[in-house]
C-alpha cells in the first residue's frame, strides 16, 4: 500500500503560507478523488482544498489552527481499492526541469522529487541557501576577442587578434611568450594606462598573457629594459641651410636662468665614482614589493633620500645667497631637473624631507609626468632649495651642472653600469655610477662640498645607512 | 427587436426559454424564430452534452488547481449557454477570437481542451495552432484584456479584401466573432475596433458576454447605458439577449453571422450572463457580492433551463446519465493527462521568437545552453 | 578634406571600370562599390533652408555626381518606368549596364530621358532622390510586386501622407491597397495584426514619433509576442514606419526618438536608414521580412538628395556599415545623427584626427561585426544619437562593446545624447540635439587617454 502526502499548494499565485481552518475528513476516512478534505485561509481568501488520492485517510499532519508554510505536508492518503482515479504518486513523471519563473528559481536542485510534487506552489519552500555547483567553467567563450559574429561581409578590416582564445579550463597559463603576432593590441585598460604612464611602446611589447594580452609585467618587464638614450634614426641633412628658432618661451627662460647663475656664481664642480650595487638592489626589491607595486620606483629616489640626509649633516648647501645674508633652508624643496619636449624645465617637490619613501616616490613620478605634459605649473619650479639632475637616463657618466638660480648646489646622478672595482682585494663586476655636483663658491668651501658628496656617496653605497 | 438609431430601446431582451426552461419566445424574439427552424432533435441534445462537458472540465481543472497542479484556473462557470449557442451558429469558415474563459467555444471549434490546460500550467502561451484545420479558425486567447478585438476586426477587413463576404455562396461567405466581456468594453482598443469596424464596414459579430463582473468591479461601473447600447453610438446595431438561454444565443448569432457574411457590416449581441464562479482561481467573490445575487443566477443556470426544455421535448433519462458519464470520463481524462504534461525544453525559450534567425537570440540561446552544461549533466 | 577627395576619386574610377566590364560581359553589374556612393550625399533643398546653408559647403565636392537636376526630377515623377524596368531581370542587368556606361560621361546626358520613350526604357540605375522619393520608390515598388502588401494610416491616401511620403501610390493602386484609417493607432496596429493574421503584409504608417504610444501596447503585447505565442506557425510581417528624430522645428511630440523602448522589446525587429538608398532598399527588404519592422525614417534627412542604386544593393538589412574609414577613433550613429558623424568626421580631419564613422542602420538586431573590427582598429568608440542617453540604444551598444573589445580599448567607451528631458521647445533643439561640436567634444575626450 502506497502512502501519498499531499503538500499544501500555492492557490494564489503568489502566496507563501496558509492557516488550516477546518478539516472535512478525519483519519481512516474513505475518500475521493476531488472530496473536499480540507479548508485552508490564504491571505486572499477561504478555500476549500480537494483530495488529488483516492483512498483511506492516513495522518492529518497539521492541526486546526495552524497556519503553515506552502509545501508542507498537510495530510497523507494510503492508495485503497483498485480504481483510483488519479496515477499512483511514483508514477508521476518529474517535470523535466523546475522552470520557475520567479525568484523562487533558487529551488535547490538536490531535493528528492516528491510524489504530488507542487509544479506551481512557489511559495517560500525551496529557497535555497546553496549555489548550483560548476563542474565546468563556461571558459574564456565569453570574452571573445575576435568578433566573427557582424551580418554583413566585414569591410577590408584589420585582421582578428591575436591567439585564438583559450581552451575550455583556465588551468593552464600561457607557457613561454610567443613573439609578438601582427595585429591590434590586446590589453586591458588599466595596462594600457601603465603603459604610457611609463613611456612603454605596447606595440613593441612581446604578450605573455592567456589570450595573447599584454599583461602587466610584461609592460613592467619592458619599462626597465635599457635606459641609456637612445637614437631612433639619423636624418638625412636638410636641404635649407639654417633653420632660425625663434629665442622665446621655455628657451628664452632657460637661457636667462643659464646666464643668471653661471655668470653671478662662482661655480666649483666635484665628482666621486661609487659603487652601487646596493642601492640598485635595494631598488630591485622595492620594485616587487607590494607597497610600491604601483609606484616608479628608480634609483634617483634613493638618490633623492641620500641628498636630504646628507643636507641634514651639511645644511649650508640647502641655501639662497643674498648679497647681505645667506638663507640656510631647514626643509628641502628638492628641485628634479626635467627634459620636457620644450626644453629643460626643474619642478620641485616640496617639503620633500617630511617625506616617506612612498611618498617621495609618488611626488617624483607625479612631477614628472605632468612635467612630460607639459603641465607643470609656475608655482611648482619656484622655491626650490637644491636640486638633483639626472643625466644617467641619457647614457652620460657625469656633467658639471649649471646651479638653479637661487640655489647653491645641485647634484648629478649619472649612469650606472656595471664596471670592474676592488672588492675584499678582488676585481668584480659592480654597478658603478660618478656622483658630480657644483656648488656657489660664495656660500660653500671645497671641505662643505666634499663632505657633502661624500655623504651621499655613501647612502648610494650603503642604502642601509638610512636607517637613522 | 435590434437596437437602431431611431430606435434605441427595444422594450424586450430576446429570450426563447423562460428561466424555468419554458420555450417561450419574448416578443423581441420573432425575426430569431426562424433560424431554430435550422435546428433539430440531434443539434439540441449536442447543446446539452456541450455545456455539460465543458462544466465537467472547468470543475476537474478547478480542483486541480486547488491541488497544486495548475498556477491558475479560469472558470466558465454559468456561461455555458451563451458560448455554446454562439459557438454553434458559426461555420467551419468563420474566424472565432475568444479572450481567455471561451473554453468550450474552442472544444466545440476543435481544439484539444489540454491545451488550455497547458496555457494555465506554464506550459505555453498558446495552446493549439490556429492555422491548423481540424482547429476550426478558434485563435488563442489573448489576455490583455480586450486587445483582439482589432485582431478580429483587422481579420474581418482582411477577409472583405479577400472577396470572401456576399458572394452569395453559403461555402464561401465568412464572418468573424470576437468575444469578449462587460469589462473589456470599457478599454479603447475595444472601442477602437467598433471604430474600424463601421468604418470598412467589416464582416464581423461583436459577442459580448455581460457576466456583470469585472473581477471585482460590478458593470455599472463599466457602463452608465446598457451595453448593447453604446455600439449603436459607433453605427454598429446591437442586440440584448438572455446569454443563459442557448437557443436564443444560437438564433440570434446565426442571424448576425449570417448578416455578416452577406455583407451588411458588423454587428454587436450583449448576452447577459453571470460568472457563477470567481474571476480565477486567486479571486474570492465572497469579498465583493452578495449570496442572494449568487442564487438569484443559479435559478437561471443554462444547463437547468436546457434540461428541462429538453424533457418537454420528451428526452428521457437516459440521455441525460450518459451525458454526465460522457463529462465524468472527460474530466478523468483531463485529470490523468493533466498530470502527465512535461514542461517545455529550455531552448524552447528562444524558439520562435522570431520567424527569422536573430542573432542575439542565437547567441543568447548559445550562452544558456553552455551554462546549464556547466553543472555537469544532472543538476 | 584629403581623405574624402581620395574617397571620391575611388569611387569615380570604380564606376568606370565597371563600365568597362559591363561592356564585355553583359549579364553581371555586381562590383559597382555601393558603398561609397552612400558617403556622398548631394544636399539640396528649398532655398532659405537652414539645413541648405549647413550643408552646401561641405558638400561642394560632391556635386561632380549629381546627375542633371531636370532630369533627375523628371525621373522621380515617372513612376512607370521603375515598375517595368524592376520586373525583368534582364532588363536590369542592361538598365544597369547602360546606365553605368552613362556614367562615364560626366555631363550626365546618359538620362533615362534621352532614351526611347517606350515604357520599356531603360532608366539611370543610380538616380538622385530625397528620401522621401526613395521611400515613395521603395513602397511601390513593393506593393506592385506583392499584391498582399498594404499601406494603411492616417492620410496615407489621397494627401499622400503628411510627409508625401506615400504620394500617388492610393491613385496607382487603389483605396483597398492604400487604405487612409480612422485616427486611432491601437486601432490601426491591432487592425494590422488581424490582416496579417489573414496573410496580408501591412505597412502601417504612425504619423508622428510621439503618436506612437497610443499603439504601443498592441505593438508590444501583440505584435512582439504573436509568433512567440503561436509557436512561430503563423507569420506577423508588419512594418511600421514611425517619423524619427528632431532638427525640422517641430512641436512637441513631433521630434522624438524613441527606438529604444523597441529595441528592448523581444520580439520586433527595428531599423532605421540614414541615406535615400538605405531608405529605398531597407523598406523593401522590411515589407518582405516574415518579422515585425519598426521602421524609423529621419525626418532631417527627408528632402535631402542622395545617390539611390535602384537596381543593387549590397548591405542586407540588419547589417551595419563603414561610412567613413579611420585610424584614431570611431563614431557609431544612425538617422539623422549620421550625417552629423561625417560632418564632425570631416571637421577632425581638418585638425589632423583620422574619424571612422559607421553607420549602425539597424537597433535590434544590432550588428556588431563592423563596429567591433572597428574599435580594435581604433582603440576609441563614440556613440552618437539623437535620443536621450540614460537607457537608451547607445547604453547597449556601450555595454556590449566594453564586453566583447575590452582589449582593445584605449579610452572608455563614450555616448553623446539627447539630455534626459522632455524634447524642449523647438528654439532649443538645435542645443539639445548633439551637433558636431559635441561629437568632437566626446573625440577630444576619448584621444586625451
Amino acid at each position: 500500500m502506497s502512502e501519498s502526502k499531499f503538500l499544501l499548494p500555492d492557490v494564489g499565485e503568489g502566496l507563501t503560507e496558509a492557516e488550516i481552518v477546518a478539516w472535512k475528513v478525519a483519519p481512516g476516512e474513505q475518500v475521493a478523488v476531488n472530496q473536499v478534505i480540507v479548508e485552508i485561509e490564504t491571505a486572499k481568501s477561504l478555500v476549500e482544498l480537494p483530495s488529488p488520492f483516492e483512498g483511506t485517510v492516513g495522518e492529518l499532519l497539521v492541526s486546526e489552527g495552524e497556519t503553515v508554510e506552502v509545501g508542507t505536508p498537510i495530510f497523507t492518503v494510503t492508495a485503497g481499492g483498485a480504481t483510483a482515479a488519479a496515477a499512483a504518486p511514483e508514477q508521476e513523471p518529474e517535470p523535466a526541469e523546475q522552470v520557475a519563473s520567479d525568484a523562487a528559481a533558487t529551488v535547490s536542485h538536490e531535493e528528492e522529487p516528491k510524489p504530488g510534487a507542487v509544479l506551481v506552489g512557489y511559495g517560500s519552500a525551496g529557497h535555497g541557501t546553496s549555489r548550483r555547483r560548476r563542474v565546468t567553467h563556461p571558459g574564456t567563450a565569453s570574452i571573445p576577442v575576435s568578433f566573427s559574429g557582424g551580418i554583413a561581409p566585414a569591410p577590408a578590416a584589420p585582421a582578428s587578434a591575436p591567439a585564438a582564445p583559450a581552451a575550455a579550463s583556465h588551468a593552464a597559463p600561457a607557457s613561454a611568450p610567443t613573439a609578438r603576432p601582427a595585429g591590434p593590441v590586446v590589453a586591458k585598460p588599466p595596462i594600457r594606462k601603465l603603459a604610457k604612464d611609463l613611456g612603454v611602446d605596447l606595440t613593441t611589447v612581446t604578450p605573455t598573457g592567456p589570450i595573447g594580452d599584454v599583461t602587466r609585467d610584461d609592460v613592467l618587464r619592458e619599462a626597465t629594459q635599457a635606459t641609456v638614450f637612445r637614437n631612433i634614426q639619423t636624418p638625412e641633412w636638410p636641404d635649407d641651410r639654417e633653420d632660425r628658432i625663434p629665442v622665446r618661451g621655455v628657451r628664452k627662460a632657460i637661457a636667462n636662468a643659464m646666464t643668471t647663475s653661471a655668470f653671478s656664481a662662482p661655480h666649483v664642480s666635484l665628482f666621486v665614482d661609487v659603487d652601487a650595487t646596493r642601492t640598485m638592489e635595494f631598488v630591485k626589491r622595492l620594485k616587487n614589493s607590494a607597497d610600491f607595486a604601483d609606484v616608479k620606483v628608480s634609483p634617483l629616489l634613493i638618490m633623492a633620500k641620500a641628498i636630504m640626509w646628507a643636507v641634514r649633516r651639511n645644511p649650508t648647501v640647502n641655501s639662497t645667497w643674498t648679497d647681505e645674508e645667506i638663507i640656510v633652508h631647514h626643509y628641502v624643496n628638492l628641485g628634479i631637473a626635467a627634459a620636457t619636449p620644450r626644453g629643460l624645465i626643474v619642478p620641485n617637490v616640496k617639503e620633500a624631507q617630511s617625506m616617506t619613501l612612498l611618498e617621495l616616490a609618488k611626488a617624483l613620478e607625479e612631477l614628472t609626468l605632468t612635467a612630460r605634459d607639459g603641465k607643470t605649473q609656475p608655482a611648482a619650479m619656484s622655491g626650490g632649495t637644491i636640486t638633483v639632475t639626472n643625466i644617467g637616463v641619457f647614457g652620460m657618466d657625469t656633467g658639471t651642472p649649471i646651479l638653479n638660480p637661487g640655489e647653491v648646489g645641485i647634484v648629478a646622478l649619472g649612469t650606472i653600469k656595471q664596471k670592474p672595482w676592488v672588492v675584499d682585494g678582488e676585481v668584480r663586476p659592480r654597478y658603478v655610477t660618478t656622483l658630480g655636483a657644483s656648488f656657489d663658491h660664495r656660500v660653500v668651501d671645497g671641505d662643505v662640498a666634499s663632505r657633502f658628496l661624500a655623504d651621499v656617496a655613501s647612502i648610494i653605497e650603503e642604502p642601509a645607512l638610512l636607517l637613522d | 427587436m435590434v437596437a437602431t438609431n431611431e430606435n434605441p430601446r427595444p422594450a424586450n431582451t430576446v429570450q426563447l426559454l423562460t428561466a424555468e426552461g419554458r420555450f417561450q419566445p419574448s416578443e423581441t424574439s420573432a425575426e430569431y424564430l426562424p433560424y431554430l427552424e435550422r435546428l433539430d432533435e440531434n443539434d439540441y441534445r449536442r447543446f446539452y452534452r456541450d455545456m455539460v462537458r465543458v462544466r465537467a472540465f472547468d470543475t476537474e481543472a478547478a480542483n486541480l488547481q486547488r491541488q497544486g497542479q495548475l498556477g491558475l484556473w479560469v472558470p466558465s462557470h454559468g456561461q455555458e449557454g451563451a458560448q455554446v449557442g454562439s459557438a454553434r451558429a458559426a461555420k467551419p469558415q468563420d474566424h472565432l477570437f475568444p479572450s481567455y474563459r471561451e473554453h468550450v467555444v474552442g472544444m466545440i471549434r476543435g481544439i484539444d481542451p489540454i491545451g488550455i490546460i497547458g496555457l494555465l500550467r506554464g506550459t505555453t502561451h498558446g495552446g493549439w495552432d490556429p492555422t491548423d484545420p481540424a482547429v476550426g479558425n478558434f485563435h488563442l486567447y489573448t489576455l490583455v484584456i480586450g486587445s483582439h478585438t482589432l485582431h478580429a476586426t483587422g481579420y474581418a477587413m482582411g477577409m472583405k479584401f479577400d472577396g470572401v463576404v456576399g458572394t452569395g455562396d453559403p461555402e464561401v461567405d465568412a464572418a468573424t466573432i470576437a468575444y469578449f466581456g462587460d469589462g473589456a468594453t470599457s478599454q479603447g482598443d475595444v472601442n477602437e475596433a467598433y471604430v474600424f469596424a463601421a468604418s470598412y464596414q467589416t464582416p464581423q459579430v461583436f459577442f459580448l458576454q455581460n457576466n456583470h463582473w469585472a473581477i471585482s468591479v460590478p458593470v455599472s461601473t463599466q457602463s452608465r447605458t446598457p451595453l448593447y447600447l453604446r455600439s449603436s453610438g459607433f453605427g454598429i446595431p446591437g442586440v440584448q439577449i438572455d446569454g443563459n438561454d442557448v437557443l436564443a444565443a444560437y438564433a440570434v448569432t446565426a442571424k448576425h453571422l449570417d448578416d455578416a457574411r452577406s455583407g451588411e457590416g458588423p454587428s454587436m449581441i450583449e448576452a447577459l450572463t453571470y460568472r457563477m464562479g470567481a474571476h480565477t482561481s486567486s479571486d474570492d467573490p465572497s469579498k465583493y457580492r452578495s449570496d442572494d445575487e449568487l442564487a438569484y443566477w443559479a435559478e437561471r443556470d443554462p444547463i437547468l433551463r436546457f434540461r428541462v426544455f429538453l424533457e418537454q421535448q420528451g428526452v428521457g433519462q437516459a440521455f441525460f446519465d450518459s451525458a454526465d458519464e460522457e463529462a465524468a470520463d472527460l474530466a478523468a481524462d483531463i485529470r490523468r493527462r493533466t498530470l502527465e504534461l512535461t514542461s517545455p525544453s529550455v531552448a524552447s525559450m528562444f524558439e520562435h521568437v522570431y520567424s527569422e534567425p536573430h542573432p542575439l537570440t542565437e547567441e543568447q540561446r548559445r550562452w544558456f545552453e553552455d551554462y546549464e552544461a556547466s553543472f555537469g549533466g544532472d543538476a | 578634406m584629403s581623405d574624402v577627395r581620395s574617397e571620391a576619386e575611388y569611387v569615380e574610377a570604380e564606376l568606370v571600370e565597371t563600365g568597362q566590364e559591363d561592356d564585355a560581359s553583359a549579364t553581371d553589374s555586381t562590383s559597382l562599390d555601393t558603398q561609397a556612393i552612400d558617403v556622398v550625399e548631394i544636399i539640396e533643398s528649398d532655398p532659405g533652408s537652414r539645413v541648405l546653408e549647413e550643408h552646401v559647403a561641405e558638400q561642394e565636392w560632391t556635386r561632380e555626381f549629381v546627375i542633371d537636376d531636370e532630369a533627375a526630377a523628371a525621373e522621380g515623377e515617372d513612376t512607370a518606368h521603375h515598375d517595368t524596368a524592376h520586373h525583368d531581370a534582364q532588363a536590369s542587368a542592361e538598365v544597369g549596364e547602360e546606365a553605368a556606361a552613362a556614367e562615364h560621361d560626366t555631363s550626365a546626358e546618359g538620362d533615362g530621358s534621352a532614351a526611347e520613350p517606350v515604357a520599356a526604357a531603360p532608366e539611370p540605375r543610380i538616380q538622385s532622390l530625397p528620401m522621401v522619393k526613395a521611400l515613395n520608390a521603395g513602397l511601390r515598388r513593393a506593393l506592385a510586386e506583392d499584391d498582399r502588401v498594404l499601406i494603411m494610416g492616417e492620410d496615407v491616401g489621397p494627401l499622400g501622407g503628411v510627409f508625401r511620403v506615400t504620394e500617388g501610390l492610393q491613385k496607382e493602386f487603389g483605396p483597398q491597397r492604400v487604405l487612409d484609417t480612422p485616427l486611432a493607432e491601437a486601432g490601426i496596429i491591432g487592425s494590422a495584426i488581424g490582416l496579417a493574421m489573414r496573410g496580408y503584409r501591412p505597412v502601417v504608417e504612425i504619423q508622428f514619433n510621439g503618436f506612437v504610444f497610443p499603439g504601443f501596447d498592441q505593438i508590444t503585447t501583440q505584435l512582439a509576442k504573436m509568433t512567440n505565442r503561436h509557436s512561430g506557425r503563423m507569420r506577423f510581417p508588419v512594418v511600421i514606419r514611425i517619423p524619427h528624430g528632431g532638427h525640422i522645428g517641430a512641436v512637441e511630440h513631433h521630434q522624438e526618438a524613441p527606438e529604444a523602448y523597441f529595441a528592448h522589446t523581444a520580439g520586433l525587429r527595428v531599423v532605421a536608414p540614414s541615406t535615400p538608398h538605405d531608405a529605398y532598399w531597407m523598406i523593401q527588404e522590411a515589407i518582405e521580412s516574415d518579422d515585425p519592422v519598426v521602421f524609423f525614417e529621419p525626418m532631417s534627412r527627408y528632402w535631402p538628395k542622395g545617390e539611390v542604386d535602384l537596381v543593387e544593393n549590397p548591405t542586407p538589412l540588419h547589417a551595419s556599415r563603414v561610412v567613413r574609414t579611420g585610424t584614431d577613433a570611431t563614431v557609431v550613429a544612425w538617422a539623422g545623427m549620421v550625417s552629423v558623424a561625417l560632418r564632425a568626421a570631416e571637421i577632425a580631419a581638418e585638425e589632423g584626427r583620422s574619424i571612422e564613422v559607421v553607420d549602425l542602420r539597424s537597433l535590434s538586431p544590432v550588428d556588431y561585426g563592423p563596429v567591433i573590427a572597428s574599435v580594435q582598429k581604433t582603440g576609441r568608440l563614440i556613440i552618437a544619437q539623437e535620443a536621450p542617453g540614460n537607457v537608451s540604444v547607445a547604453s547597449e551598444v556601450a555595454a556590449t562593446v566594453a564586453e566583447k573589445a575590452f582589449y582593445s580599448l584605449e579610452s572608455p567607451v563614450l555616448r553623446v545624447s539627447g539630455f534626459d528631458v522632455p524634447f524642449p521647445p523647438a528654439k532649443l533643439e538645435e542645443l539639445y540635439l548633439p551637433d558636431a561640436d559635441r561629437i568632437l567634444e566626446a573625440v577630444d575626450r576619448a584621444l586625451a587617454y
